[in-house]
């Protein structure tokens, strides 16, 4: 039993009295997001302590115990399906604020992937800055130097109604690419990697997925608990305010329309301080100054310096007057909760406190230092001369973990679709390329700066000069003393999520691992950011399990460490859920970054080979969605042969055999080819009658299976059929002249200038952002 | 034809990144006296319509386009004729 000594704060707040309806009562007065069986289980520990709570106690409970902060629904299938993912090559994996995985001699890379959806649906601008912002200092906290900014949006398409009471589908779209472009661009880290999707069921739940990557070698890892029981604590960083406050309470429920508690969560970010503040932490981590480090994201203080004191098996005591901020008469809770962003909680040894006050001086970032680590497990906090919370951290971040119940079958009942056959399939073609999902991306992408840093081998379009083509997966080097590069490719298969979420999850995650082998690298860790609509829902939590078990078998079919994650539910309104959308990120190595590769055809004469096997069904392409014929039976994925892929395509990578290569997805074969072309102007005559019996429809936009499209080099194709014999491969055209001819059964089924398809493709986002 | 002129700020409590910087350069700069430094964005719009349609149709148009209410408060001046 706790025998802490009761707080002499006149501000206790009874509960021990107070029946079922006073307790609901609370939680919603205070804006504690609390359910009832939580509110009883408070009351009876405060009465097992003989004492009431203060504000500020409950005000840390309400955000402890929050779906954000301690996972309750997702916890327990979570552990069921992703534990004991590691590899040897794993450094930390679901253990700090971000993953870290070694590469190769002492030379690791740090990952994270978190989503930020609740508050880019309310303020897109500054929900998506904060998210990249929030990100960035997960990799900091570790010690490394980001290197590479990823973001995945799922937006609205502007054909679904928005309901009243939220923002316009334009505005929620260019207001959430300007927030990444800002933050990212001003504070100097390259948007490098991601993916776009839009359809109609995100409309009003935009869902922004950002993920950074940074470097660092080993011995600087810095570690997220303190690192004895005298060390002191400081922040830095940012100021404290208001803003945020509640932040990871509002996430963790339905958005409602005009919600005031979303109001006073909104902020904008500041990315030119974090600039500085990125150099002053990295300066100090190097010259070993920092002991622990975390940094104040959602959850604020509360979360940040009890998790450090934890970790570290210490308790802390924290004076929250020494906190700075930004406004006057803040109440302790407020302090104690708020979630302003740019700021980092450190660790410091007692003689070692001077010489970092000098550093953050240098670098103009405001400090202070705020308590120190304590022996024992309770974290205390004073104000002025009052104690105004004194809990055991054990039960501070005992929240409960729930088993949510889900349905055992499928509801949806699956039905074979038949498309009829257009009436005219080149205007058909037409429209496939100027759909939203397989268009040119470049209103967007062309914002972001991919540049900065100087690292960015492979960028996220290749070819000629403004006239590029998208790449499956860029590469950025790790550093300048070694050619080590990292390969990242970030998306989800949301038309197949909706179909089956266990073979969904199975493509987003062999198109991810296919994006990595096409830029030359290796498949090496893991990264899942996982968006779901509400937990409460038997159907959803369907979703959410299936998901999670295929996630879990595909990694332990490939060795691969799942090393960071995040889970966002609630993704809702009303009873409209947003499709399953487990975002997957894999990161690939390459040991040398100057033999990547690019989808753009490279010579004229070289012959196009087309690999791998598939049953050319429609299900889960963006052609049947696009013509609202979203059901079927989607196909397995076959990991044998994605497996076989692995081995060949390394193998051979720098064999001069290889000119490029592109994975087939979204908007299937003819997108696939169109895109090779459209970053050379080398065009292609190429004949599908062979690669399968199905209807032409299909061999065109068919998205199922391994499939990949190579563009093997002039006079080497005998090598090339010798050496991927063990693989299902077929010839079918050959690069050359500027038009894109594809016959069919010895019918010419499209014959078009290269140029005016591109013009076509690159205006396929006008009207949305 | 009657102008209008929209002006759009943020909320009290929102920090601005861009005027926070700017304050805290300028106080760098040795211009310590200035208190505060906020930014508006303004939109001069000058439409065909009499007075009072033009003040709702710019009303419409902040609302629905220009602003979000979360962040951004906004004051319409009709600057005549």
């Amino acid at each position: 039993m706790d025998n802490g000594r009761t707080p002499t704060f006149s501000g206790s707040i009874p509960i021990r009295n107070s029946d079922q309806t006073k307790l609901m009562n609370l939680s919603r007065d205070m804006g504690l997001g609390l359910d009832i069986d939580e509110m009883i289980r408070l009351r009876n520990y405060f009465s097992s302590m003989g004492r009431e709570p203060t504000e500020t106690e409950l005000q840390a409970m309400g955000q402890a115990w929050s779906e954000h902060c301690c996972y309750k629904s997702s916890k327990i299938y979570l552990k069921k399906y992703l534990s004991n993912l590691k590899t040897p090559y794993t450094v930390l994996a679901m253990e700090d604020d971000a993953g870290v995985v070694n590469v190769t001699g002492d030379l690791d890379y740090v990952v994270k992937m978190e989503s930020h959806n609740h508050p880019s649906a309310v303020e897109p601008y500054g929900g998506a800055a904060t998210g990249v912002g929030g990100i960035l200092r997960d990799i900091l906290c570790m010690g490394s130097q980001p290197i590479s900014v990823i973001d995945s949006l799922y937006l609205g398409n502007g054909r679904g109604e928005v309901p009243e009471g939220y923002l316009n589908t334009h505005f929620t779209n260019s207001h959430i690419v300007a927030g990444i472009r800002d933050y990212g661009n001003r504070v100097g880290i390259p948007t490098v990697a991601g993916s776009l999707h839009f359809d109609q069921n995100f409309e009003g739940i935009p869902l922004v997925n950002v993920g950074c990557v940074g470097v660092i070698r080993s011995k600087d890892i810095s570690r997220s608990r303190v690192s004895s029981t005298s060390d002191i604590l400081i922040l830095a960083g940012g100021k404290t305010g208001r803003d945020g406050i509640h932040g990871v309470n509002f996430a963790s429920r339905d958005l409602e329309k005009d919600d005031k508690e979303s109001k006073k969560a909104v902020q904008l970010g500041n990315p030119i301080i974090k600039e500085p503040l990125i150099k002053a932490i990295l300066e100090a981590n190097s010259r070993g100054l920092i002991a622990g480090m975390k940094d104040l994201g959602g959850g604020g203080l509360s979360s940040a310096a009890g998790e450090l004191c934890l970790a570290g098996g210490s308790g802390g005591e924290i004076y929250l007057d020494r906190v700075l901020l930004k406004e006057e008469g803040m109440k302790p809770w407020e302090i104690w909760i708020s979630e302003s962003q740019e700021r980092m909680l450190l660790a410091v040894k007692e003689e070692n406190v001077e010489t970092i006050s000098g550093i953050f001086e240098v670098w103009g970032i405001p400090f202070s230092i705020i308590g120190k680590a304590v022996p024992g497990k309770r974290m205390k906090l004073f104000y002025r001369k009052d104690l105004v919370m004194d809990l055991s951290l054990n039960f501070l971040t005992s929240g409960p973990i729930y088993s949510k119940p889900y349905y055992q079958r499928n509801s949806r009942r699956n039905f074979m679709v038949y498309l009829m056959d257009p009436k005219n399939l080149e205007e058909e073609i037409m429209d496939v390329i100027r759909d939203l999902n397989n268009s040119g991306k470049f209103p967007i992408i062309r914002q972001y700066d991919h540049t900065v840093r100087g690292n960015t081998v492979v960028k996220p379009f290749a070819g000629n000069p403004n006239m590029e083509t998208h790449t499956d997966s860029p590469v950025i080097r790790l550093d300048n003393d070694s050619t080590y590069g990292v390969a990242l490719s970030s998306g989800c298969s949301v038309n197949a999520m909706e179909i089956n979420p266990y073979t969904g999850t199975l493509w987003t995650m062999a198109r991810a691992f296919r994006n990595v082998l096409c830029s030359g690298a290796d498949p090496h860790s893991v990264v899942d950011a996982l968006n779901f609509g509400n937990p409460n829902h038997m159907g959803v939590m369907r979703q959410f399990v299936r998901s999670l078990e295929a996630i879990g078998e595909f990694c332990r079919y490939f060795s691969l460490p799942v090393v960071a994650g995040n889970v966002s539910l609630y993704n809702h309104i009303g009873k409209n859920n947003i499709p399953p959308t487990p975002n997957i990120l894999i990161i690939g190595v390459i040991d040398n970054y100057n033999n990547s590769i690019t989808p753009d055809f490279k010579e004229e004469g070289s012959t196009i080979y087309l690999l791998g096997s598939s049953g050319y069904s429609l299900a889960g392409s963006q052609y049947s969605r696009s013509r609202g014929k979203e059901a079927g039976f989607l196909e397995n994925i076959d990991l044998e042969e994605l497996s076989r892929f692995r081995k060949l395509i390394l193998k051979y990578r720098d064999s001069n055999m290889i000119n490029s290569i592109h994975d087939i997805s979204t908007g299937g074969l003819l997108v696939a080819l169109l895109e090779m072309s459209f970053g050379s102007q080398l065009g292609f005559v190429v004949d599908i009658s062979f690669i399968s019996h199905v209807r032409v429809l299909n061999k065109l936009f068919s998205e199922s299976g391994n499939r990949f499209i190579m563009e093997v080099k002039n006079g080497r194709e005998e090598d090339f059929e010798e050496a991927f014999k063990g693989v299902l491969i077929k010839k079918i055209g050959q690069v050359g002249g500027e038009d894109a001819v594809i016959v069919n059964d010895s019918q010419t089924i499209m014959n078009r200038n290269i140029r005016s398809l591109r013009e076509i493709w690159e205006r396929g986002m006008e009207n949305i952002i | 034809m009657v102008k209008i002129r929209l002006e759009i700020s943020y909320l009290p409590g929102v920090e601005d990144p861009e005027a926070t910087t700017l304050h805290h350069n300028l106080g760098i700069l040795g211009y310590y006296s200035i208190e505060s430094v906020s930014m508006l964005k303004v939109y001069e719009m000058e439409f065909s319509e009499d007075e009072e349609t033009a003040k709702s149709m710019a009303k419409i148009v902040a609302e629905s386009i220009l602003i979000n209410p979360v962040i951004n408060s906004y004051k319409l001046i009709v600057l005549g004729e």
